[in-house]
C-alpha cells in the first residue's frame, strides 16, 4: 500500500509541474502583462521600458517561469494588479466563504442523489423513474444562473422571504443571520450538482441490477429490495466515492457563478472581477490551484478505491 | 415415480423492439422425484428460458402463461409473487452458466452463503456460519474456514461453481436446476462439478435439472431426456431411448454431431446444416422444417402432435408414426 501511495505521489508532481508551465504560457500569450497596469500617461517610453527591465519582464520566458514557480513554492503567489493586495491573503479570506457555502450543499446533493437514483434504477420504468429522470433531464438544461434569478425573484423579492445578497447582513455576524443568506444559495447549488449526480447513480443501478449475481440471489428467494440493500447498493456507491474525491476542486471553484449572482464573498466573485479587469496574477494563481485540486482529488479518490474494493485491496 | 414438477403448457413471450417474439410454446415436462432430468438442445432453443420461466425469473418483458405448474401438488401459476419466493432457493434453486459472474464481487463467500442460511433457518449468526462451512467442506473445498473470509476474485472459475452449489444446498432444495453448468469451465473440472451434481442427487434424494448442449454429458448423468428446439420440446424419452432409438430427425442430427471415439480418425464431424431460425421468422408449424431434410410443405404449415412410443417416449413429428397422445 505504502508503495503504492508513494508511486502515485511521485506520479502526481510532473502532472502539476506541467499545469504550472500551461498556466504560465497561456497567461503569457495574452496581450496584456503586469507593465501595462502600471503604465501611466505621463511615462516616457525610456521609464516604462526601465521598469520593465526591474520587473524582470523582459528576461527570457523560461527564466521567468522558474522565478515565479521559486515564488509560488514559498507560498508567495504575488500581488493583484489591480487593488494591490497580496493574493495568498485574499485566498485565505475568500476560500472559506466558498466552502462554507459549497460543502453543505455538495454533501446535501450527494445524499439526495444516492438516494433518489437508487430508487429510480430499482424501479426503472415506473413512474417513480420516469418522474426522477425527467425532472432531472430539466435540471441538467436548465443553466444554473436562471435557477438564481427565479429564486431571487420569488423567494428574495416578491416573498420577501430571503436576502438576496451577501453572507451576513451589514454590522451583523451571528449564525442565524449567516443561515439566513446561506439559504438560498444552498438551494440553487443543490439543484445545481443533484441532476448528475442522480442520474449517475440511477444508470449504475440500473447496469447493477442488469448483472448475473442479481439473478443468481433471486433464484435463491431474495427479493428485489433485499437485493438492492445488501448487494446493489455497495456495488453502487464504490463508484461514488470515486466523484467524492474528484469533486475535491469544486471547494473552490464549484460555485463560480452562483456566488456571482448572490454575491457571496467568496472566490466566484474575486474570481470573475479578476477576469473581467485581466487581473492576471488572480487569474493564475486560481487556475493553477484548482489544477492542482483536481490532480488531488483523483489521487485521493484512486487511494480511498485501493482500500476500499477488495479486488484492488489484494492485487497490491 | 411421483412427478415432483409438472409443466403444462408453458409459453413464454418476450416483447421485444422488433415486436412480440414467442420463445417458448406450448411446452409439457414432468420432473420426477429423484432424478437426473436433461434438457438439450442447440443455444438459443429455449432451454433456460423454460426453466427461468418456471422460477420466475425472467425480466418483465417476458410474459408467462401455462395451464398449470404444478410442484409437489400445489399450482405455482395460483401464486403470488411473494409466495413464490419463498420457493425459489428452499423448494428450487438455480445455478447458472458462468461461475465467474455469479457472485457479488463486493461481498465474502460468507456472506453469500450464511445470507441464505439464515433467510430459510432460523440460527444465530454463528450456527450459520459452521453449516456454511460444513457445506463448503461437502461441496469438495479445501480449507473452508479461510476460504469464508475471501472474495469471489479469489476463487477459480470451478471453485466459484462449487461456492454456488453449496449455496444451493444451504437452502435444502428438492429440485436443483443447473443450467449449463459446466459450459464456462476446463473439461476435467467439468467432470467434477458432474460427479459432484450426480453424487448430490443420491446423497440427498434431490431431483434435478441439468441443461445442456453436450450430448456426451447427457448421456453420463441422465435419467431422462427432454430434446428442445425452437421453443419446442421435440422429443422425451430415457437415455436408453433417446440414444439407442431416437425418433426425430432433430434428435437424430444431434446425436451424428457427437464426437465419438471409436469413429475412424479424420472422419468429420458432422454438424447440422443451416442455422436455426430467429424467434422472428419462426414457421408455424414444425420448428425445425427450414433445416430437416425430410420437411414437406405440412411440417411449414402445421405444428405436429405428440406421438407416442412408449410409457416414457414421445415426439412430435408429422413424419413419424407412433400412436396419437
Ligand atoms: N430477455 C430476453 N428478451 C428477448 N428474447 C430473449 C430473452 N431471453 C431469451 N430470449 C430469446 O429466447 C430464445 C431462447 O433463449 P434461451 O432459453 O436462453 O436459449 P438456450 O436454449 O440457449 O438456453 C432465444 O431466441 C433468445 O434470443
Ligand atoms: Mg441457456
Amino acid at each position: 500500500m505504502l508503495k503504492y501511495l508513494i508511486k502515485r505521489l511521485l506520479q502526481a508532481v510532473p502532472l502539476l509541474l506541467l499545469i504550472t508551465i500551461l498556466c504560465f504560457v497561456l497567461i503569457d500569450l495574452a496581450p496584456y502583462d503586469a507593465m501595462d497596469a502600471k503604465v501611466t500617461d505621463k511615462m516616457t517610453p525610456a521609464m516604462i521600458e526601465q521598469m520593465r527591465e526591474e520587473a524582470g519582464l523582459n528576461d527570457p520566458l523560461p527564466v521567468q517561469y522558474l522565478r515565479w514557480l521559486k515564488n509560488l513554492l514559498k507560498g508567495d503567489l504575488g500581488q493583484s494588479l489591480i487593488n494591490k493586495t497580496d493574493i495568498a491573503t485574499d485566498l485565505k479570506e475568500k476560500i472559506p466563504n466558498t466552502i462554507k457555502l459549497v460543502l453543505p450543499s455538495y454533501i446535501t446533493a450527494f445524499l439526495l442523489a444516492i438516494g433518489l437514483g437508487l430508487l429510480a434504477g430499482r424501479y426503472k420504468n415506473t413512474w417513480v423513474d420516469k418522474l426522477i429522470n425527467s425532472l432531472a433531464s430539466i435540471g441538467l438544461a436548465v443553466p444554473t444562473f436562471f435557477v438564481a434569478l427565479l429564486f431571487i425573484y420569488y423567494f428574495g423579492l416578491k416573498l420577501d422571504l430571503f436576502p438576496v445578497m451577501g453572507m451576513n447582513s451589514l454590522g451583523e455576524d451571528s449564525f442565524e443571520d449567516f443561515l439566513h443568506h446561506l439559504v438560498m444559495p444552498y438551494s440553487v447549488l443543490v439543484i445545481g450538482f443533484l441532476p448528475d449526480l442522480t442520474r449517475y447513480v440511477r444508470s449504475s443501478t440500473i447496469t447493477q441490477f442488469d448483472e448475473d449475481y442479481v439473478t443468481v440471489q433471486k433464484a435463491f428467494g431474495s427479493s428485489a429490495g433485499t437485493i438492492l440493500l445488501r448487494h446493489v447498493s455497495k456495488n453502487v456507491l464504490l463508484p461514488m466515492i470515486t466523484k467524492l474525491g474528484m469533486a475535491l476542486p469544486m471547494l473552490v471553484t464549484g460555485a463560480v457563478i452562483t456566488e456571482t449572482v448572490f454575491a457571496w464573498p467568496g472566490i466566484g466573485v474575486y474570481f470573475t472581477n479578476a477576469i473581467r479587469s485581466l487581473d492576471y496574477p488572480i487569474v493564475m494563481a486560481v487556475l493553477v490551484l484548482s489544477g492542482t485540486l483536481v490532480i488531488l482529488g483523483n489521487l485521493i479518490s484512486d487511494i480511498l478505491c485501493a482500500v476500499i474494493d477488495p479486488r484492488i485491496r489484494v492485487g497490491r | 415415480m411421483s412427478n415432483l414438477l409438472e409443466i403444462k403448457n408453458l409459453r413464454t413471450t418476450f416483447s421485444t423492439m422488433q415486436g412480440k417474439a414467442d420463445a417458448i410454446r406450448g411446452v409439457d415436462l414432468q420432473v420426477k422425484e429423484n432424478e437426473i432430468l436433461g434438457i438439450v438442445g442447440e443455444s438459443g432453443s429455449g432451454k433456460s428460458v423454460t426453466m427461468k420461466s418456471v422460477m420466475g425469473l425472467l425480466p418483465r418483458s417476458a410474459k408467462v402463461t401455462a395451464d398449470a405448474l404444478i410442484y409437489k401438488g400445489e399450482d405455482l401459476t395460483k401464486k403470488k409473487e411473494k409466495e413464490l419466493r419463498s420457493f425459489r432457493g428452499r423448494e428450487m434453486a438455480m445455478i447458472f452458466q458462468d461461475p465467474m459472474t455469479a457472485l457479488n464481487p463486493l461481498r465474502t463467500i460468507g456472506y453469500h452463503l450464511t445470507e441464505v442460511i439464515c433467510r430459510y433457518r432460523k440460527v444465530s449468526k454463528k450456527e450459520a456460519e459452521a453449516i456454511a462451512i460444513e457445506m463448503l467442506r461437502q461441496v469438495g473445498i479445501p480449507s473452508p474456514e479461510e476460504r469464508m473470509k475471501q472474495y469471489p476474485h479469489e476463487f477459480s472459475g470451478g471453485m466459484r461453481q462449487r461456492v454456488i452449489i453449496s449455496m444451493a444446498l444451504c437452502c435444502e432444495p428438492s429440485l436443483l436446476i443447473a443450467d449449463e453448468p459446466t459450459t464456462a469451465l476446463d473439461v476435467t473440472i467439468q467432470a467434477q462439478i458432474l460427479d459432484l451434481l450426480k453424487q448430490l442427487k443420491q446423497d440427498r434424494g434431490m431431483s434435478v435439472v441439468l441443461i445442456s448442449h453436450d450430448m456426451g454429458v447427457m448421456a453420463n448423468m441422465c435419467d431422462r431426456i427432454a430434446v428442445m428446439y425452437g421453443g419446442v420440446l421435440v422429443e422425451e424419452g430415457k437415455v436408453d431411448e433417446i440414444f439407442y432409438q431416437p425418433k426425430h430427425p432433430y434428435t437424430k442430427d444431434l446425436l451424428r454431431s457427437i464426437p465419438r471415439p471409436e469413429v475412424t480418425r479424420g472422419a468429420r464431424l458432422q454438424a447440422i446444416d443451416g442455422a436455426p431460425p430467429t424467434l422472428h421468422n419462426m414457421p408455424k408449424g414444425c420448428p425445425f422444417a427450414t433445416r430437416c431434410q425430410y420437411a414437406t410443405e405440412k411440417c411449414f404449415e402445421i405444428m405436429p402432435e405428440t406421438r407416442v412410443f412408449s410409457d416414457t417416449q414421445n415426439a412430435k413429428c408429422h413424419l413419424l408414426t407412433g400412436k396419437e397422445e
